[in-house]
């Protein structure tokens, strides 16, 4: 039946998909279907608009007073719920190629919006609320693997278990030999309690101790459990509501290990702090590499959990860290490391890169000190970092090229010629140094050199902050293409059209206010705080970022995973609607934070 | 002159005076756009199986007013017909009388322009019903779509051959199929199609 087949089409569109049965029947009988050719205007910014449209086919170009797109709808995007919940519309709707839409009229609209709670909610929130919202959807499709994972999966130890009667110092000395770092004790009929190393800690300190005695009396009882077959995650919550730092693990009624609050923190980060301890531990570079290897799980699993892009960046860039200041205390005789600071810079500085694509590093030498010294070690430090995976910057910005490795007073010369003759490289070579982060050596010769930087930096320098300011124009954001091309394949660089304007627009008010933060997300909220940036705007920024960067790590995981090199094309075959949606509004907000850098800097004033 | 004298005899004609509205200039703004599935292609034999219908006001379809109706047939159904709407014995045994149906039909219509493609072909067949209960055939304004098509798609030669098949026009009009054939949605579809037409352009001739 024909009434079927619209209530499948709207069925197969969020948020309609919350709606009941019921209110679907009842919305099919209040539709609309409208014709309007090329060229027609919907509404006009300050109008009235008194529907809300579904397209079908078609697609509308939405502007702004000064005739700029803003955003543009295709086959299944609806809109504008908010113009129509507030009864005045901000834009101008135009309609760019024929449009056939769905139209509900304000009264059933507002109907829907008053009983389906998942409807309105989908409507009511903001931006930020909407991407997170379109992200958990995606997650729940995929079904994050952690909600799914049972204790018996997880790194319980076996418990070191003693009778009531032990003694203490026994018991002790058994806890110790396991690596324990508490005893259980068993009770009678398959109960059991604990006694911690701060327990014994206690009762030493309170002259309470007496090691011959049993340790019966000293255990806490019950000691709370977890089954085996359990969710991890049950066991986490229980650790948390309880407040405890141990479960004991059962199956079947009997104790057969002991789980601990780190071992299931560890599980969820998979491995993670276990790199980082084993970096620590590492002896040799060939163990340091393997350590430093296991980075790609972890993104990985981080990813598919869902994770924040920015909070996968900042575990990764420690690890980074961790590499790079490891591997430089194992090639540096110590007389030679605070002669020097080794620098991360770019992506890397800023610690926003999550899969290695580059190395950006350099090396500042104190003043004095001869950089020929420096050679060898750089060499053997940078053929490690490829041996790790850190592929070489083919613009040779690394330790092994002379020209980023030099003396501090060096380094300043160079800082005064990026500034006073800028050209394409000078630009380029300013803005990754500007990123730049000491991972290892001396770090006051980093900040000297970024103190110096701001000091170059004063009203003389306009037109050179203009021109640096506007390379976050230098690429076009594509707004709205994406929408819907359910049937077109297109692609786009989802670095130049979205992640570098934001970095460039954010590291340039950075600059100017002198921030000396280095990751985009802390610089923009350090904007916010100084009130350069509204504070809702600086969310939706942030959270525009983090998408863009989890859309980015998405399809460069993928590009590995079928044997390509990770680059920063996303094909919108391989976006689903959700993510298709995550992108358009991603990309609107980085259209109107260039809107906001060119108002800021004035750079429509600017000679092009 | 001939039509208005065919009206006022068809008029005279009707037994049921509830139904005069019929028969009044029509004076609004909306048309009704309509499609049937029958058993064959004879109006003296065949008989209707569905009835799809929805009013189109302005630049809209009032799909949620829509008109859409099972009509319980007498006769056997061709294999023939099986084919072409894929309505089975089976489909239409919850079928209405068409005395049930068609005053409601009628209701819904009332004096408003009917559009169709092939029109004239579901007018014949709804007036073989009209005729047996009311006395008169349908007598509302009729605008034909493939007519309306062809007059804007000619763009050279008055001889020109132009393919109006229904699948033709819509796909030559980038038109998007909405579900699968049955009666209301071929009647959406072709309101879609009027919508369309209605926007672009009639041809005039070379010289005009």
């Amino acid at each position: 039946m024909s009434f079927n087949d619209q209530k499948a089409f709207l069925q197969s569109i969020h948020p309609f998909d919350e709606l009941s049965d019921a209110l679907l029947d009842e919305l099919v009988t209040k539709l609309e279907i409208a014709f309007y050719p090329a060229g027609t205007s919907l509404t006009v910014c300050g109008g009235e608009i008194d529907r809300f449209y579904i397209v079908i086919k078609g697609e509308v170009k939405v502007l702004d007073e000064t005739d700029a797109v803003v955003r543009i709808y295709r086959e299944k995007d609806s809109f504008d719920a908010d113009a129509l919940l507030e009864g005045r519309c901000d834009w101008h709707y135009v309609v760019s190629e024929d449009l056939i839409s769905y139209e509900i009229d304000r009264k059933s609209f507002q109907k829907l919006f008053d009983e389906s709670e998942g409807f309105r909610r989908f409507f009511l929130m903001d931006i930020v609320e909407r991407i997170e919202h379109l992200k958990k959807r995606e997650l729940d499709s995929g079904m994050g693997d952690w909600m799914t994972a049972k204790v018996r999966e997880s790194y319980w130890h076996p418990p070191c278990l003693v009778t009531m009667e032990t003694p203490l110092l026994e018991a002790a000395r058994r806890s110790v030999e396991m690596g324990r770092s508490e005893i259980i004790v068993e009770g009678e009929e398959g109960s059991y309690g604990i006694v911690a190393d701060s327990d014994i800690k206690r009762m030493l300190s309170q002259g309470r101790l007496q090691p011959e005695s049993s340790v019966g009396g000293m255990a806490h009882f019950p000691l709370l459990t977890v089954d085996i077959d359990d969710f991890l995650f049950n066991a986490y919550l229980t650790l948390i509501r309880e407040n405890v730092k141990r479960l004991g693990v059962t199956d079947r009624g009997r104790l057969v290990g002991v789980l601990e609050q780190i071992d299931i923190l560890s599980y969820f980060a998979n491995h993670s702090h276990l790199i980082t301890v084993k970096i620590e531990r590492a002896r040799t570079i060939e163990e340091l590499k393997e350590a430093s290897l296991g980075y790609l799980t972890i993104v990985r699993r981080l990813y598919a959990q869902g994770l924040k892009a920015r909070y996968i960046a900042k575990l990764i860039s420690e690890v980074n860290r961790k590499v790079f200041a490891r591997l430089f205390e194992m090639i540096l005789p110590e007389e030679r490391r605070e002669e020097c600071a080794l620098l991360v810079m770019g992506s890397e500085g800023r610690g926003e890169q999550i899969i290695r694509t580059d190395q950006d590093n350099a090396l500042i030498i104190r003043n004095g000190v001869d950089p020929e010294i420096f050679v060898p070690y750089m060499e053997e430090l940078s053929t490690a970092l490829q041996e790790f995976g850190y592929p070489p910057c083919p613009g040779k910005i690394m330790v092994t090229n002379p020209y980023w490795r030099r003396s501090v007073q060096s380094f300043k010369e160079e800082i005064d010629r990026w500034i006073d003759s800028p050209d394409e490289e000078s630009f380029m070579y300013f803005s990754i140094f500007f990123d730049a982060k000491d991972v290892a050596g001396e770090g006051a010769l980093l900040r000297e050199l970024k103190e110096y930087l701001f000091s170059r930096f004063d009203d003389h320098n306009d037109i050179y902050m203009a021109f640096f300011v506007r390379l976050t124009l230098l690429f076009e954001t594509p707004v709205g293409i994406w929408n819907s091309l359910l049937h077109r394949d297109r692609h786009v660089d989802i670095k130049k059209a979205g992640i570098f304007p934001v970095v460039q627009g954010v590291r340039s008010l950075a600059l100017k206010y002198r921030i000396e933060e280095l990751s985009t997300v802390e610089r923009i909220k350090e904007l916010a705080k100084r009130e350069i940036l509204r504070e809702s705007f600086a969310r939706e920024l942030i959270e525009a970022f983090d998408a863009l960067s989890y859309l980015r790590l998405g399809a460069q995981l993928k590009a590995l995973e079928e044997g390509r090199d990770a680059d920063n094309m996303i094909h919108s075959k391989d976006l689903s609607k959700i993510q298709r949606d995550l992108l358009r509004d991603s990309l609107e907000i980085v259209e109107r934070f260039k809107g906001f850098i060119t108002r800021h800097f004035e750079l429509d004033r600017l000679p092009s | 002159m001939i039509s208005s004298f065919r009206k006022a005899w068809q008029k005279h004609r009707l037994n049921d005076p509830k139904y005069s509205y019929l028969f009044e200039p029509y004076e609004g703004d909306e048309v009704v756009v309509l499609d049937t599935e029958t058993t064959g292609m004879d109006p003296k034999k065949d008989e209707i199986l569905s009835i799809g219908a929805v009013k189109v006001r302005g630049n809209r379809i009032l799909f949620g007013e829509a008109f859409e109706a099972w009509l319980k047939p007498r006769g056997e159904i061709s294999e023939e017909s099986i084919k072409i709407h894929g309505i089975r014995r089976m489909d239409i045994e919850h079928g209405e009388e068409p005395e049930a149906v068609i005053p409601r039909f009628l209701d819904f219509v009332g004096n408003r322009p009917i559009v169709g493609y092939y029109i004239r072909f579901d007018q014949r067949m709804l007036s073989s019903y009209t005729r047996r209960m009311i006395g008169v055939e349908l007598p509302n304004e009729l605008i034909e779509l493939s007519e309306m098509y062809y007059r804007r798609h000619r763009k050279s030669s008055p001889h020109e051959f132009v393919d109006l098949k229904f699948d033709t026009i819509m796909e030559n009009l980038d038109l998007p199929r909405l579900g699968k054939h049955d009666a209301l949605n071929d009647a959406v579809m072709s309101a879609l199609i009027y919508l369309k037409l209605k926007t672009m352009p009639e041809y005039k001739g070379a010289f005009s």
